[in-house]
């Protein structure tokens, strides 16, 4: 029987239309970064953002209308490395980057019995979705400040 | 949220948006890129949010700004500030997609903490997604290279009457004449980089030919303002030949420096251009520039690719434009110019000595003429002297003579020596004195001709 997902529930009720997570993501091992906030509890910091937002009372960030990208919400965003993670964060405009409220980049290592990530993308971004015995946050240490 | 000091809407002027990638992104979109029904370029980018909306800014941008940023050599607020945009949009946008409202500023009127800052660069590697713009972004390199080194130069009218606005006919005079002046000036420089030894060729005329199809002067810019124009040369593709880019790329600037850029007020300056250039090539070069410079309602300004003022293209006096274009040697000139060589085999009686023969012999023993071969005609030599003793070559060496812009240009390339004469009857003695001078001589582009011939040449003691 294959491990469901920490929230196969949002995601049953998000009733996609696409299967969720993609069909091209799979368990893997991989060394992962993750830019996190250190003024909130750190297991918040690896809540996907559809939890998050409304733990946080805040909208999710989306700009169109679109059943895939609602299945994105589900997932955590990672880095295949260090470098990846730090050139995105600071491609983003300043102004912009300081409302994220981002104070680190977290790194650890993804096991395959802890989900299952998307392939990485060109950028070295990818998503994760994490099975439900799990507790991703703990094998996630703060590695420099942003 | 910042409150923005706008008219609230409900739409985009942008309609049918499909997003092609989201540029930033983590755990959701930050900078986003989508088109629209015409295939413009619309940009998202999430600047705040409330408790229940996200605030995304949105403009417009083209091909060749996307690019650039996303190549990481235009910043993204440079993408924004093109001159392109006026007016930007903010979207409050809920979590399931929806458009709250939309507010739409000046650019100038974007709240401070929305600006972008200048160097708000995409750090990333290009997204090979977007490797489709690369064929755009030639295109407008190619031309933004061409700018880079051009010549802005800005004509205003001086007569109130209809304002700022100039004729056609002057524009179009502006323009054939700036260009007759730049090519003339080219062709002398070309020839005197030869003569310098700066660069070398198997076939003046050919090269030059070919050459002057390639640095014609280019429209890379164009505004009003009275009449705004950057005259550039195409020094970026390889030329014909593909030994003169490095000559290609400074002759405009070279043009600039000698040319417009000279103090025709300075006795040195115009002295100076008169020992420089032969009568012949100061018409060529100057007599244009004078005829833009004489309409006394049209002023001229020069000016660089970052918009620096160099200087004003001012009337040339009527005493300095008879010193540069002397009256009676520029009609003497004329008739030069339109002449040509050409060879003619004549059947004749083998008794007839060349000096005796008459025009009607001419005409009658013509068997065929030729016209200059590219290249220039051969000419064999086979004496010279040198150091007062005369040689007889045994085998002849071969010159190549053209006439080319009014003057009579010789060279052998095995020699190393060119030469250029401005009448006819000194070809012949200036070439044997080339192949005296060169008798002795070697320097690493040419070999000497006493180590070649040595073989080959006699004493003749007369």
């Amino acid at each position: 029987m294959n491990p469901t997902f920490k929230f196969q529930t949002i995601l049953a009720n998000l009733s996609l239309e696409q299967s969720c997570p993609c069909n091209d993501s799979s368990p893997r091992e991989e060394l992962s970064f993750r830019w996190i906030n250190n003024n909130i509890p750190h297991e918040q910091n690896f809540l996907p953002t559809i939890i998050l937002d409304e733990l946080l009372g805040k909208p999710s960030r989306v700009n169109e209308k679109d059943q895939k990208f609602n299945c994105k919400l589900c997932g955590l965003s990672f880095f295949d490395n260090e470098e990846n993670a730090l050139k995105k964060f600071l491609s983003i405009p300043k102004a912009s980057r300081e409302k994220m409220n981002y104070t680190h980049i977290s790194s650890g290592l993804i096991e395959m019995e802890d989900g299952v990530c998307a392939p990485v993308e060109k950028s070295g971004h990818f998503e994760f979705y994490e099975f439900e015995a799990v507790n991703i946050h703990l094998k996630f240490v703060n590695l420099k400040t942003i | 949220m910042e409150k923005l000091n706008a008219t609230p809407n409900k739409y985009l002027p942008y309609s049918e948006l499909l997003k092609v990638s989201d540029i930033l992104y983590f755990d959701g979109p930050i900078l986003s890129h989508f088109k629209d029904l015409k295939s413009n370029n619309i940009l998202f980018l999430w600047v705040d949010n409330t408790e229940t909306l996200n605030r995304w800014m949105v403009w417009k941008t083209s091909d060749s700004n996307l690019y650039y940023y996303l190549k990481g050599q235009k910043s993204l607020e440079a993408t924004l500030n093109d001159g392109l945009n006026e007016f930007v949009y903010f979207v409050d946008i809920d979590s399931k997609g929806n458009y709250e409202v939309v507010w739409s500023l000046y650019i100038d009127a974007i709240p401070d903490s929305y600006k972008l800052e200048t160097d708000s660069f995409y750090l990333d590697r290009f997204p090979t997604d977007y490797e489709y713009l690369n064929q755009v972004a030639d295109k407008d390199l190619y031309l933004q290279n061409l700018r880079e080194n051009s010549i802005y130069l800005k004509l205003s009218n001086s007569n109130n009457k209809f304002k700022s606005t100039i004729t056609c006919e002057d524009a179009s005079t502006f323009l054939k004449g700036i260009s007759e002046s730049f090519i003339n000036y080219a062709k002398y420089d070309f020839i005197d980089s030869i003569k310098k030894g700066d660069i070398e060729t198997s076939d003046i005329s050919r090269d030059l030919n070919s050459l002057v199809e390639e640095i014609s002067p280019r429209i890379v810019d164009l505004s009003y303002s009275s009449f705004k124009v950057s005259i550039s040369t195409d020094s970026l593709q390889r030329d014909t030949n593909g030994k003169y880019n490095k000559w290609k790329k400074r002759v405009l600037q070279m043009y600039q420096d000698n040319i417009l850029n000279i103090d025709y007020k300075d006795k040195k300056e115009v002295n100076d251009i008169v020992e420089k250039f032969s009568t012949e090539q100061r018409k060529k070069i100057f007599a244009p520039l004078f005829r833009i410079t004489q309409n006394k309602d049209l002023s001229v300004e020069i000016k660089n690719f970052k918009g620096n003022f160099i200087k004003k293209l001012s009337k040339v006096n009527t005493d300095t434009q008879r010193l540069i274009l002397p009256k009676s040697i520029t009609e003497e000139e004329k008739t030069k110019t339109d002449k040509s060589l050409v060879s003619i085999v004549l059947e004749v009686p083998k008794d007839k000595k060349i000096e005796n023969l008459t025009k009607k012999d001419l005409q009658q023993s013509v068997l065929f003429s030729q016209d200059q071969p590219s290249g220039g005609f051969p000419l064999e030599v086979t004496t010279f002297i040198y150091e007062g003793v005369k040689y007889n070559i045994i085998k002849p060496i071969e010159i190549k003579v053209q006439l080319l812009e009014g003057e009579y240009h010789y060279y052998n390339s095995t020699f190393g020596f060119f030469n250029t004469v401005s009448k006819k009857e000194l070809v012949f003695p200036s070439v044997k004195a080339s192949i005296a001078n060169a008798y002795n001589q070697s320097d690493e582009n040419s070999k000497s001709l006493y180590s070649e011939y040595i073989n080959y040449t006699e004493h003749i003691i007369e």
